[in-house]
């Protein structure tokens, strides 16, 4: 398959993207962080010029949709459904819905027609969709198509003090809530002081928004101003932008907290709680688990109701603040719907039968021939969409394991570049990936500022003798019968390989990995669990390999939330570390606990904070980069199979200005967030 | 009759205490909680999950109270106020959750076992009196085959058969047409259309079962002393075999009452899944494999006193068919 | 009552109980049928390294989703031949549908022959051997009776090894659940009073337990040290202990019934112990309904392991077992593109047909009243 190079990636909007971290896209404020949404990019200009992997036709060179730099349009229109509301003096007229000045968008292919509903499917009732629920947050700021800039989104713009202790946000003057309140920094406050710093609701503020150990503070200026004040230098608060939502509807909310209530604890009773920062919390999620329909937001699309089968329905946001050139309110689209299957095989049915608007998420492809046979009656084009994910399984021994003759063996540079070396990687892309990856470590994709070419090609060769060779070298001898090498301490080197079971292909990689380390006489026990209990024992140090699909490993997605693929233990550390799980206690207890890393991870780990702390595109910020990725390509901790594979999606061939083949679709850019989902309109 | 019915609602309620406490304990056995789970997920989106978070969440619903806790408070709800708890997949009242699907999952239920009996009992009898004619070893066929052939398997390929040769909409009760109008006959020509390939898939295994069970009684009491002498007496054949035998031969049916009732309301889990069906089965599999406590608690406890209760009916009945049992105690 | 005499001429008449069973049951044609097919059935599990033509798995990305081969007896010049052969097989991946196509070429051909050298193995992990039933010679020509699935192993040889697997599974539960349900069983009933009561109260109590739960919870609290051989065999031993209270409850109604009848007052008269009345007087009045549980019974293990698999919680890859294949072919890839992937589901239904018609048989033979 053609190898993408950096150059192309970041010309064609093909990889380059947005951050639109997920990083709480619709996360529910059940969780102490602030409501937040995900993030949108903007468009760069530049075309997509993306070679097609795999994909049978070249892919039209076609732009993301653009902020406009001059308003164009002098008034305003907006949907018929809507001007109905208006006629009949439910709604304001459309002039005095919008802020003084909404943002302009130009739409990708053309100007769109208003109607339709956009609708995703899903095999889970209560499970989240892409499709549909990430279709409507907004947030403070968004990431630029080139990944250079953050660009203001619901808030007019920002200016970073000198000593970067100080951020201070304009806002857009005129800008409503989905009910028509004014959004101002009264909601901003509201949400500060009775959200934020109230410990019922938020028990631990989360690192990101509390450097140097201190809470951020947010200073009320006017009614359109505000600052955040940081007790140490925090220039990486630009990258957090995106995932920042520091606002609440006071108005609304403000019955159901206890200091503006003082009913608040018996409303919370009367709905099933015991306290009323219970029911404050349940009115204030998002996602798809919002169940109140009155709370304001300023969503493109807004909750309106859902039923017990799993299925929710949105409809426009008659105060969204978007237009298009022309000056048409976006979105164009009235609906955004979202279907819910019990299971995998009845949504690819609807899907075949042309359901649904479009579809990524829960598609794969091994079912894409199924999915090309049905284009004609489906009505909808099926193509491959690149991906920015680092790799499909990538796995980690446990460097801290208990048994220290594992331990020694693991933490030997020979044994894993000799596990490396021994995987055929060719055939794993042919019989799981269609043979549309790349072999590759799982190290950054090439659109990454600092990435330099071959970085992720460390170790990749198949070479069975050498990796002979290598444990040869180590000492590691064959037993009699010339069938599995032996421990040190004698007995036969068997491991044990537990994997989290229901992703078909997580199964089939690991029976090949079987087989071809069993050819360097190494014996591999699988061992299928569920994931729960997986990750337990990750928790508990006490796996020996630790394998996971090895997403967020961009480069927006590292300064954005963390570099979790980057240090130890590879993964989020609370949820599944894959490997070095003591050395992650010892790093973050300054030594009281866990075990003391080798010299290379101490250093990978200083490294890796400061650049955290470099503002980005800094000459500096590069060189740390690209140090980072150096030391973990070069140690080789964190080992890959196959990447950058791209996903299947659908579009049905009645929506417009909505991505082609080609063009990128990944967790890392936010997925059709990227593509502006308030341009895309439906052609009857 | 009335000393023996009054014995054994004696004994329900012990029963009923001792299921909750086995339940309850059942669904915390496995490691981990819904948190666990629910971080899972959050990770596979690609958001940020740190230990903050998880502590918050367990701290909001109440999981890091010790279990007896847990306990107690579950069960004083349920008790005094008729309240289920909350599932936290799907963030809503558990009560609403099930009384909302237990319509369907019963009338689906229902449906199936009228269909099963009124199917397998005239095919049982005729089998049994008409041994090792073609007919008999057709239906036999017939019957094996519905019972060998795996339930999802045959679900799946209904459907999808359904969809390419009649144009059904696939998975679900309606076509999304009809799916929030009220009803009319329309509604309810959709509704058959849907329901049979349920109806099929679920009675299949159940009638083939049904019919050799009968088929073997039957036999058994027909070939009884007391039936050639009621012919030699001349009465007809259709009265010898239906007076008595067939009375008999229903004997373990009513012994398996006892969890029809609970099956009534589980609804076959697994077709469910398969095609999609608004009952409760899906939804119990779901809470209990992202451990959904309270989903999962209170539908294993529904269940279970289903079970209870419909062994109390069962025995009730067996007495009332057999006065023998009724005498004896 | 049915003891034997020693009169040997009087033949019929004086046959044991055994003699007339077996009797009986060999003029029932379509059980015989079944028995001998379930002989064939367990000996191919039993040397299934020796039946199938190659290793299960041994896989290829040249053949993913590879449709069954066909057989040829005329060969293109038009000449018959008793021995069958095939061609060959050549294949690409169609960078449209992304599709991996076949394309059959004639000009190799490949006679199958038995006793061929073939994948090595160890027969019962003791014997090492390559020699196969039947099966290609060579490296280059592939025999896909039954096609192959998604990693390009032949399916008839993954069959041929999921049947040592699921043939086996259930039988010690089964056995388990039979002894303790007859056992507890008939107790309660024919004693009916206080222990009757206490058996009912436990067999309730186990009953309203519901399966799918249990399972899970079993599942997660086993030590996870072990293999998921070992695991899915003791949560079978378990289950079982559970799932005896259905035949339990049955045997209970009918020694209830029977305990009243008029031989069991005979025996009693003559002296028999309660144990004796119950094992050799209420018992074989029994047997046709116990024989048709317990053939009724397996086959439900069967199936139990089959649809468990699909749920998630019984076996699952890289066991090899019919459950485990269906699982994986339980999607509509499956059923449109590769349906072949769906014949581990008719050596199910085979099975559990001649189980079902063996019980039958036996029921029949067994009948102490029929003529």
């Amino acid at each position: 398959m053609a190898k993408l190079s950096r150059r192309e990636f970041l010309i064609g909007a093909g990889g380059v993207a947005a951050g639109s971290l997920l990083a709480a896209c619709g996360q529910p404020t059940a969780a102490p962080s602030p409501t937040q949404a995900p993030a949108q990019a903007t468009s760069a200009p530049e075309p997509t010029d993306v070679p097609p992997t795999a994909a049978p036709e070249a892919a039209e060179a076609t732009a993301v949709p653009t902020v406009a730099e001059e308003p164009v349009a002098t008034g305003y229109t907006e949907a018929p459904m809507l001007a109905e509301l208006v006629a009949s003096g439910e709604l304001p007229p459309i002039e005095e819905r919008l802020p003084v000045e909404p943002i302009m968008v130009e739409p990708l292919g053309e100007i769109g027609q208003y109607g339709g509903s956009l609708r995703g499917l899903v095999p889970d009732p209560t499970g989240e969709s892409p499709e549909s629920d990430w279709l409507r947050g907004t947030a403070l700021a968004m990431r630029s198509a080139d990944l250079a800039d953050i660009i203001p989104w619901v808030v007019k713009g920002w200016d970073l003090s000198d000593d970067q202790k100080e951020l201070v946000v304009h806002m857009r003057e005129g800008l409503r809530w989905s009910d028509g309140e004014l959004l101002t920094t009264e909601d901003v406050q509201f949400w500060y002081e009775d959200t934020f710093l109230n410990t019922d609701l938020t028990p631990q503020v989360p690192i990101k928004w509390a450097p140097g150990g201190e809470p951020m503070k947010v200073v009320i200026d006017d009614d359109y101003t505000f600052r955040l004040q940081f007790a140490v230098s925090n220039p990486i608060i630009i990258d957090h932008l995106p995932t920042l939502n520091p606002w609440s509807p006071k108005h609304y909310m403000s019955q159901f907290h206890i200091k503006y209530n003082e009913d608040a604890n018996e409303i919370a009773k009367s709905e099933g709680f015991e306290f009323w920062y219970e029911s404050f919390q349940f009115h204030a999620q998002g996602a798809q688990f919002q169940q109140d329909a009155d709370r304001p937001a300023l969503d493109r699309w807004i909750y309106e109701r859902q039923d017990n089968m799993g299925n929710r329905y949105y409809v426009r946001n008659p105060y969204y603040w978007v237009v298009d050139v022309e000056g048409k309110q976006l979105p164009y689209a009235d609906y955004v719907e979202r279907m819910s299957t019990e299971n995998l095989e009845v949504m690819n049915a609807k899907v075949l039968s042309g359901d649904g608007t479009h579809h990524s998420w829960f598609l794969s492809l091994e079912n894409y021939p199924l999915y090309k046979q049905n284009e004609a009656e489906g009505n909808y084009t099926v193509g491959l969409y690149p991906d920015l994910r680092a790799a499909e399984y990538g796995f980690c021994f446990n460097y801290t394991h208990k048994d220290p003759v594992l331990r020694e063996i693991f933490n030997d540079i020979r044994w894993r570049k000799a596990m490396s070396h021994a995987i055929d990687r060719d055939e794993i892309n042919e019989l799981s990936f269609a043979g549309l990856g790349m072999p590759r470590q799982p190290i950054m994709d090439p659109t990454a500022s600092f990435y330099e070419e071959g970085i992720d090609q460390y170790f990749i060769e198949f070479d069975v003798d050498l990796a002979n060779e290598l444990l040869d070298d180590m000492g590691l001898e064959w037993d009699a019968n010339q069938q599995w090498r032996l421990r040190p301490d004698g007995g036969p080197l068997s491991l044990s390989f537990e994997f989290w079971s229901s992703k078909a292909n997580v199964t089939q990689v690991s029976e090949l990995i079987k087989g071809y380390w069993a050819k360097v006489g190494v014996d591999v026990t699988l061992k299928p669990e569920d994931q729960q209990f997986y990750q337990q024992r990750m928790q508990a140090n006490e796996h020996t390999i630790g394998v996971w699909a090895i997403g967020g490993s961009s480069e927006t997605y590292s300064r954005q939330n963390e570099p979790i693929r980057y240090r130890p233990p590879w993964h989020w550390p609370a949820n599944s570390p894959l490997g070095g799980t003591e050395w992650h206690q010892w790093l973050t207890t300054n030594g009281e606990q866990g075990i003391e890393p080798p010299e290379e991870i101490k250093e990978l780990w200083d490294i890796v904070a400061e650049w955290l702390l470099e503002p980005f595109g800094t000459d500096r910020y590069l060189e740390l980069g690209r140090e980072m990725l150096r030391i973990n390509a070069e140690n080789l901790w964190l080992i890959g199979t196959v990447g950058l594979v791209p996903r299947a999606a659908i579009v049905k061939n009645t929506v417009r200005n909505a991505p082609q083949p080609g063009q990128a679709l990944s967790v890392e850019t936010g997925m059709w967030n990227y593509y502006q989902p308030e341009q895309w309109w439906i052609e009857e | 009759m009335l000393k023996f019915i009054a014995n054994r609602l004696l004994l329900f309620i012990p029963t009923l205490i001792a299921i909750s406490i086995v339940t309850f304990v059942l669904i915390q056995l496995p490691p981990g909680d819904y948190v666990t789970s629910y971080l899972m997920e959050l990770e596979q989106s690609g958001q940020e999950v740190t230990a903050e978070l998880a502590t918050a969440l367990r701290q909001r619903y109440g999981l890091d109270d010790p279990m007896v806790i847990r306990f107690f408070k579950w069960i004083g709800n349920i008790v005094l106020r008729g309240d289920f708890g909350y599932s936290m997949q799907w963030n809503r009242p558990v009560g609403d959750l099930i009384w909302e699907r237990i319509g369907w999952t019963v009338a689906i239920s229902l449906a199936t076992m009228l269909f099963t009996w009124l199917l397998a009992f005239p095919i049982g009898v005729y089998s049994a009196t008409h041994q090792y004619s073609p007919l008999d070893y057709v239906f036999t066929l017939i019957g094996f085959l519905g019972q060998s052939v795996p339930n999802f398997l045959i679900a799946l390929v209904f459907m999808w058969l359904g969809y390419k040769w009649f144009g059904l909409e696939i998975g679900g009760l309606f076509s999304e047409a009809y799916l929030e109008a009220p009803w009319s006959w329309p509604k309810f020509v959709d509704l058959l259309n849907h329901l049979w390939v349920p109806m099929v898939v679920l009675g299949t295994a159940g009638t083939a079962g049904l019919i050799r069970t009968l088929r073997a009684n039957l036999l058994d009491e027909i070939r009884k002393p007391y039936v050639v002498t009621a012919r030699a007496k001349g009465l007809p054949e259709r009265r010898v075999i239906w007076k008595y035998p067939v009375r008999v031969a229903i004997n373990p049916f009513i012994s398996s009452t006892a969890y029809m009732l609970p099956g009534l309301i589980s609804g076959a889990t697994i077709v469910s899944v398969v095609l999609s069906l608004p009952t409760t089965g899906p939804m119990q599999l779901r809470a209990l494999m992202s451990q959904d406590m309270y989903l999962a608690g209170s539908f294993l406890l529904i269940l279970s006193s289903l079970t209870v209760l419909g062994t109390l009916v069962s025995d009730i009945l067996l007495a009332w068919v057999d006065p023998r049992i009724r005498v004896s105690g | 009552m049915f003891g034997k005499t020693k009169n040997k001429s009087e033949g019929l008449f004086t046959a044991s109980q055994w003699q007339l069973m077996t009797w009986r049951f060999s003029r029932h044609r379509v059980a015989v049928v079944s028995l001998v097919v379930l002989v064939i059935f367990y000996l191919i599990a039993a040397f299934c390294e020796f039946v199938a033509p190659y290793d299960p798995g041994r896989y290829s990305a040249k053949y993913v989703l590879a449709p069954p081969t066909t057989l040829h007896f005329v060969s293109p010049e038009g000449k018959f031949s008793l021995r069958p052969y095939v061609f060959g097989l050549e294949s690409a991946r169609d960078m449209e549908t992304l599709a991996v196509v076949f394309e059959v070429d004639e000009s190799q051909v490949y006679p199958i022959k038995f006793l061929v050298h073939g994948d090595p193995y160890k027969l019962w992990g003791l014997w090492e051997s390559d020699i196969h039933l039947f099966g290609v010679d060579g490296e280059d020509g592939m025999l896909f009776l039954w096609g192959a699935d998604s990693m390009g192993r032949d399916l008839f040889s993954r069959v041929v090894f999921g049947a040592r697997i699921s043939l086996s599974i259930g039988l010690v539960g089964v056995f388990l659940s039979l002894v303790l349900g007859v056992i507890l069983g008939g107790i309660s009933g024919y004693f009916g009073g206080a222990v009757d009561v206490v058996i009912q109260r436990v067999i309730e109590f186990l009953r309203s337990l519901p399966a799918i739960p249990l399972w899970m919870t079993l599942a997660a609290a086993l030590p996870h040290g072990w293999s998921p051989m070992r695991l899915y065999f003791a949560i079978t031993v378990l289950l079982s202990l559970i799932g005896w209270t259905g035949l339990a409850r049955v045997v209970r109604g009918r020694f209830m019934s029977l305990r009243e009848e008029d031989f069991v007052m005979a025996a009693r008269l003559c002296g028999a112990s309660e144990m004796r009345v119950i094992l050799r007087h209420l018992v074989p009045s029994f047997l046709s309904h116990l024989i048709a549980s317990l053939t009724l019974s397996i086959p439900g293990m069967i199936l139990s392991e089959t649809s468990l698999s699909f749920l998630g919680l019984g076996l699952q890859p890289p066991v090899v077992s019919w459950g485990v294949l269906l699982q994986t072919a339980q999607n509509l890839r499956t059923v449109v593109l590769a349906p072949w992937l769906l014949l581990p589901g008719l050596a199910v239904v085979i099975v559990v047909l001649a189980f079902n018609f063996l019980g039958d048989g036996m029921r029949d033979a067994a009948d102490p009243y029929s003529h």
